[in-house]
């Protein structure tokens, strides 16, 4: 009886979550005349980041995309280093972890819509998947700090290499809203923009087969957040009541044992996990009370050792 | 591995890192990186529309 109530809550929990990603994605892009003018959003609103991958020319934009800013501030003319930028990055994971993903990002929500759609799914073999999870860090290294820190022009300049090159949040959210709203755009249109339209069709084709394809593989972002999912004041519990079913790894659609390791990097917080488990072991929490990480963090770790 | 040194105190962790991201903040403030930030997203920014 309890668990089938249990599960029936887990619709109701996938309800409130899309609903709260919806509403963020309208707020971030809340200025929604310039999706017909052709313009982008031009107050001071953006002088400070948003917690989300969400382009700062995307017309209605009122914020300014971190992984964007990060890259400007590194490759501009002044700076080196965007302490600034690094330290609301910072900040924000310091406090909720990759919750941010989980419940906010328009780009994180536009992919769990594409993977609505009733085609085929793909669940990639966890070996292959431990390994490709690692594709996000060197995209992070490279693309947002080392191109644009060592490869300056004598006038210390140099371009936002991930934006530029591979970004698909962009070419979605900013490329093709102004490039249709504004003809001017239309006919600057290059192999840059080619090259990143193909881009933007292998993300969507593989979001509506792999649940998240680029946040799990691709997303700077997501990367620097998952680094702070363990030290995260929002985390996860698993408490010793786990009667170790696995229903919670069963429904982790982000490929994760949550009763062994509860603050994975690769957890966006859906909360899912929680509403299946039968005994109620799962928990989010905000403070940890004995000051040490969960146990099951450290017995996750002896398990690993053991394999 | 002696069992005391797994018991990481993660608060404290996670205070000095409170700490160092407030100054890492004021840092970037006081020299200037806020008016980068906006300078680049008020403008289309064609790198990443893939123009540019
Ligand atoms: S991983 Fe990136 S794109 Fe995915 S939800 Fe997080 S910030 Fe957004
Ligand atoms: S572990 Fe739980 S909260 Fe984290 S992504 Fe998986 S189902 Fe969601």
């Amino acid at each position: 009886m309890k668990t089938n109530r249990q599960n029936d809550n887990l619709p109701k929990q996938r309800k409130k979550r899309m609903l709260i990603q919806a509403m963020g994605a309208l707020i971030f892009n809340g200025d929604w005349k310039n999706f017909i003018n052709g313009n982008i959003y031009q107050g001071n609103l953006k002088n400070i980041c948003v917690p989300v991958l969400n382009c700062y020319s995307c017309p209605g934009a009122l914020g300014a995309c971190p992984i964007g800013s990060l890259q400007a501030v590194n490759n501009s003319y002044e700076f080196n280093l965007a302490f600034y930028v690094i330290g609301l990055i910072a900040l924000f994971g310091i406090t909720m972890g990759r919750w941010f993903c989980g419940w906010l990002c328009p780009f994180g929500w536009i992919q769990e819509l594409l993977y609505k759609i009733p085609l085929k799914k793909i669940r990639i073999k966890p070996t292959i998947h431990k390994k490709a999870i690692w594709l996000k860090y060197v995209l992070l290294i490279v693309f947002v700090f080392t191109i644009p820190i060592f490869t300056q022009d004598p006038y210390g300049m140099s371009s936002p290499a991930f934006c530029k090159w591979i970004c698909p949040a962009g070419t979605l959210e900013a490329g093709y809203p102004l490039i249709l709203s504004n003809p001017a755009l239309r006919q600057a249109i290059g192999h840059i923009f080619n090259w990143k339209t193909i881009l933007l069709v292998i993300t969507i084709f593989f979001s509506i087969k792999i649940f998240r394809f680029f946040c799990k593989y691709a997303c700077p972002l997501g990367a620097i957040y998952g680094m702070f999912n363990k030290i995260s004041f929002y985390h996860m519990k698993c408490s010793s009541t786990c009667i170790k079913c696995e229903r919670c790894s069963k429904v982790c659609k982000m490929q994760i044992e949550p009763y062994k390791t509860p603050n994975s990097a690769e957890c966006i917080r859906c909360g899912e996990c929680i509403e299946v488990c039968p005994v109620k072991a799962l928990k989010f929490s905000f403070f940890h009370k004995n000051s040490t990480l969960p146990e099951t963090e450290i017995d996750a770790h002896k398990d690993n050792k053991q394999e | 591995m002696h069992k005391n040194s797994k018991k990481l105190n993660i608060n404290n962790i996670r205070f000095i890192l409170l700490v160092l991201v407030v100054f890492s903040i004021i840092y970037g403030i006081l020299r200037g990186e806020i008016q980068i930030v906006l300078r680049n997203a008020i403008n289309i920014c064609l790198d990443c529309i893939g123009i540019g």
